[in-house]
């Protein structure tokens, strides 16, 4: 039933117009009390999250705009303000390009590497074999583990003397490999990442368990082999579940930091002890805003960081229209005939 | 009820930005307003003697609580709140205009710092009325919260040190010498850095292509203590004499950095190339994997969990680069008092018990750091032969210790980590001391520069 149906119709005008029957109510008063009922009702189950959203998001954000102007560090006595000097130091600053294109690769390699593992682990754990709810929970398990036990964990088995890995390796007869530096801890921060896809598997699981089973066997019955009904049929109708996946994903991977400071650098995750293959964009900022005390600086590369966000992120709804497929509802016009 | 009068949603968002806005230009302007006061606390505290609340920014752990407890006994009408220390949330405190009354803080960098910025309260009318801790009972380390505007060292006071060591000392392990049939480091005479290095290539054991034995520890990262030992070793300083400029161009300076990149590359300890699985390669020294470790008197303190290690370990004098032993603290950590503080007498009570009643001298006598005062260093422990060798010499480095003066201008974090990304950049491209030291030069000089000019 829509609004057009429950709101009554206006009163038809008296004999001689609508001035005959003098001033008509306002719009306000002629709302009926249902309605207005369901507007307060709405604004008291909303406001305690926009008084949240206002005073903890939008007002720091608002500060920090106003901080990325200015050379304020909060604890020396006299700032200055700096106009766009702070941005066009970001902007002309080598290690802010090569940290943004280091992240970008990152998000390609961790989000891509985690939206094919997660559907491939799906894809095994939807086949009906025994013991699927325990494969299903051992692969998810990882995601629950907090990220910075895991990013010391990897630390310790990718060490270089100490490590597992080089003992497993050394077993084999492989030379040892020092992983946390160099381009190898580029590698193992993607393996990282990858082993947290469990999160992936369940939402490409969900979206799977969708596909409706009639259309698969009309497909088989037409002849259409695994591969065929995979590419055709099923990836379409679960691409908006890995759409999501690839927005969130990339929101995500944007901020990563935490495990490039750990596995760099484990107790003192010291942003100058990571080498410069996780130099990612958001250690830079915070070796801007908390290794060299620049919090206006930090500022204007967040800013900066956040409207190339807003970029990237209308490019994937624009492209996403021709790759994502969604399910609509009935025609309108064929029920009302 | 707040929508009686039927606000609609776009008046809800209308009000709700307007506020929004409001909100953040009062916020920044209150940032603003801190941030331009200069050390707006005032003097007579304003409160009455020895009550009130007295918050401290200190490590926290059972030991703090333990103290705090025993001083709640001790004045029951001072109420004492620990947070625990992070410069952050000290930052955000101080730019609030609500500091912590007493705040951790380490004497060798932070004390030219806080004071250069008017944040902390000069003591010296508090130690003439001090019960505890008496001005002439303070050792020469209590010099490093000195400073008159300019130079570290001298001038009022600004913070008293708790406890200290001498940092730049080795420790050896005398088994992993004897092993490597390599004579131990002497207790008598300090021996010079590239005669520490020449040890360590020796010292060092490869079981193929993994290392099981590093020659050297304590070494995992340039920093500046390090370097302003080694330099003044030779005679000369880092900082120009208003400490508004560096200069590595130096002869010994060059040769400094050559040092540390002929030691990061002989692959002989822990480095920016090959950084300690735990952060920190200590507990490689205590597990018995390192055979010389840089670190001071309170070192030994780590080793009681390891006793293996502990009764094989000798406290040896500092090294030297050129010919004039110097033996610095890189820390001294101890406690200042806010200037904007709401308690000041209230949060001296508590300071002048804390550095020179019971816990000072739980303190001394724990082997966890030199006492900071002269009259409690009787208590500290010298009962085993392992304890009496370190005290032995440590007394005589002690005529060694020096004060050397940090630049005001910039926080050590600021400082080394510029100091740190070059010097990884070097090692990186295979650059040699001359570029290195010509791109310390100018990055640092620059962060001096910047960072000055919120100051004066």
């Amino acid at each position: 039933m829509t609004t057009a149906e429950v709101a009554p119709a206006p009163p038809a005008d008296p004999p001689g117009g609508a001035g005959a029957r003098g001033r008509r109510p306002s719009a306000r008063a002629r709302r009926r009390p249902q309605a207005r009922q369901r507007a307060r009702a709405f604004y008291v189950f909303v406001g305690p999250w926009l008084t949240g959203f206002v005073l903890l998001t939008v007002t720091p954000m608002l500060f920090a705009l106003w901080m990325s102007f200015t050379d304020y560090d909060g604890i020396s006595p006299h700032w200055n303000y700096q106009g766009f000097g702070n941005y066009r130091t970001a902007l002309s600053d080598e290690r802010t390009w090569q940290s943004l294109g280091r992240t970008g690769l990152f998000t390609v390699l961790g989000v891509g590497g985690m939206i094919v593992t997660g559907l491939l682990l799906a894809v095994l754990v939807d086949q009906k074999v025994r013991g699927r709810a325990l494969f299903r929970a051992i692969f998810y398990l990882p995601a629950v583990v907090p990220p910075v036990a895991a990013a010391l964990t990897f630390r310790l088995l990718f060490d270089r003397d100490a490590g597992a890995v080089n003992a497993v390796g050394d077993l084999f007869g492989a030379t040892p490999q020092a992983w946390l530096t160099g381009n190898r801890i580029f590698v193992v921060i993607v393996l990282f990442v990858l082993w947290g896809s469990g999160t992936n598997m369940v939402i490409s699981l969900a979206a799977l368990q969708e596909v409706p089973r009639d259309l698969i066997e009309a497909a088989q019955v037409d002849g259409a082999g695994p591969a065929r009904i995979f590419r055709s049929l099923t990836l379409p109708l679960i691409s908006p579940a890995l759409f999501f996946q690839v927005v969130t994903g990339v929101i995500f991977s944007v901020q990563t930091f935490i495990p490039a400071l750990l596995l760099s650098s484990a107790g003192s995750a010291q942003p100058t002890a990571v080498p410069d293959s996780l130099y990612l964009f958001m250690v830079h900022v915070y070796t801007q805003a908390f290794g060299l005390g620049q919090l206006g600086y930090a500022s204007a590369l967040l800013w900066l960081l956040f409207a190339a966000l807003i970029a990237v992120t209308v490019v994937i709804f624009r492209v996403s229209g021709r790759a994502v497929f969604y399910a609509t509802g009935p025609n309108r016009s064929e029920e009302a005939g | 009820m707040m929508f009686e009068s039927g606000l609609s949603r776009r008046d809800l968002l209308r009000r709700g930005a307007l506020a929004s806005v409001g909100l953040a230009v009062g916020g920044s302007a209150l940032g603003a307003c801190a941030s331009s006061v200069k050390g707006s606390g005032d003097k007579s505290s304003g409160t009455k003697a020895g009550g009130g609340t007295v918050t401290l920014m200190v490590d926290q752990n059972d030991l703090i609580n333990k103290v705090v407890a025993a001083f709640r006994t001790a004045h029951p009408e001072i109420k004492v709140t620990v947070l625990k220390y992070d410069f952050t949330r000290l930052t955000a405190m101080i730019a609030g205009g609500q500091p912590p009354d007493l705040i951790k803080g380490l004497g060798v960098y932070d004390a030219p710092y806080i004071a250069a910025r008017g944040l902390a309260e000069p003591l010296d009318d508090y130690l003439a009325k001090a019960t505890y801790v008496k001005a002439g009972d303070l050792k020469p380390v209590n010099d490093l919260w000195r400073f008159d505007g300019t130079t570290q060292g001298k001038g009022p006071r600004y913070g008293i040190t708790q406890d200290y060591s001498q940092d730049a000392m080795q420790w050896v392990n005398t088994d992993l010498y004897a092993a490597a049939g390599v004579d131990p480091l002497p207790e008598d005479t300090p021996v010079t850095y590239a005669d520490l290095l020449d040890r360590a290539k020796r010292l060092t054991r490869k079981a193929g292509n993994r290392v099981t034995t590093y020659g050297l520890g304590g070494f995992d990262d340039i920093g500046l203590g390090y370097l302003n030992q080694q330099l003044a070793t030779t005679g000369n300083r880092l900082f120009n004499d208003d400490f508004t400029q560096v200069d590595f161009s130096t002869e010994s300076a060059r040769q400094i950095l050559q040092w540390w990149i002929d030691m990061v590359q002989a692959g002989v300890s822990y480095n920016t190339r090959n950084p300690a699985p735990g952060g920190w390669d200590a507990p490689e020294y205590a597990a018995g994997r390192i055979s010389t470790f840089m670190s001071g008197y309170w070192f030994q303190g780590t080793l009681t969990d390891t006793p293996k290690v502990q009764k094989v370990s000798k406290l040896v004098p500092a090294p030297m680069f050129g010919s004039t032993r110097v033996s610095p603290c890189y820390a001294a950590v101890g406690l200042w008092m806010a200037k904007a503080s709401k308690n000041k007498d209230a949060a001296w009570t508590f300071m002048d018990w804390y550095m020179g009643g019971d816990p000072a001298k739980d303190r001394a006598k724990s082997g966890w750091g030199l006492s900071a005062l002269t009259s409690l260093e009787s208590l500290q422990p010298s009962a085993s032969p392992q304890q009496k060798q370190i005290q032995a010499v440590q007394a005589k480095e002690l005529a060694y210790f020096t004060v050397i003066p940090m630049t005001p201008y910039v926080k050590l974090d600021a400082f080394e980590t510029t100091m740190k990304q070059e010097f990884k950049r070097a090692i990186d491209k295979g650059t040699a001391a001359g570029p290195l030291s010509d791109a310390l030069n100018t990055s640092l000089n620059k962060l001096i520069a910047v960072e000055k000019a919120k100051v004066k």
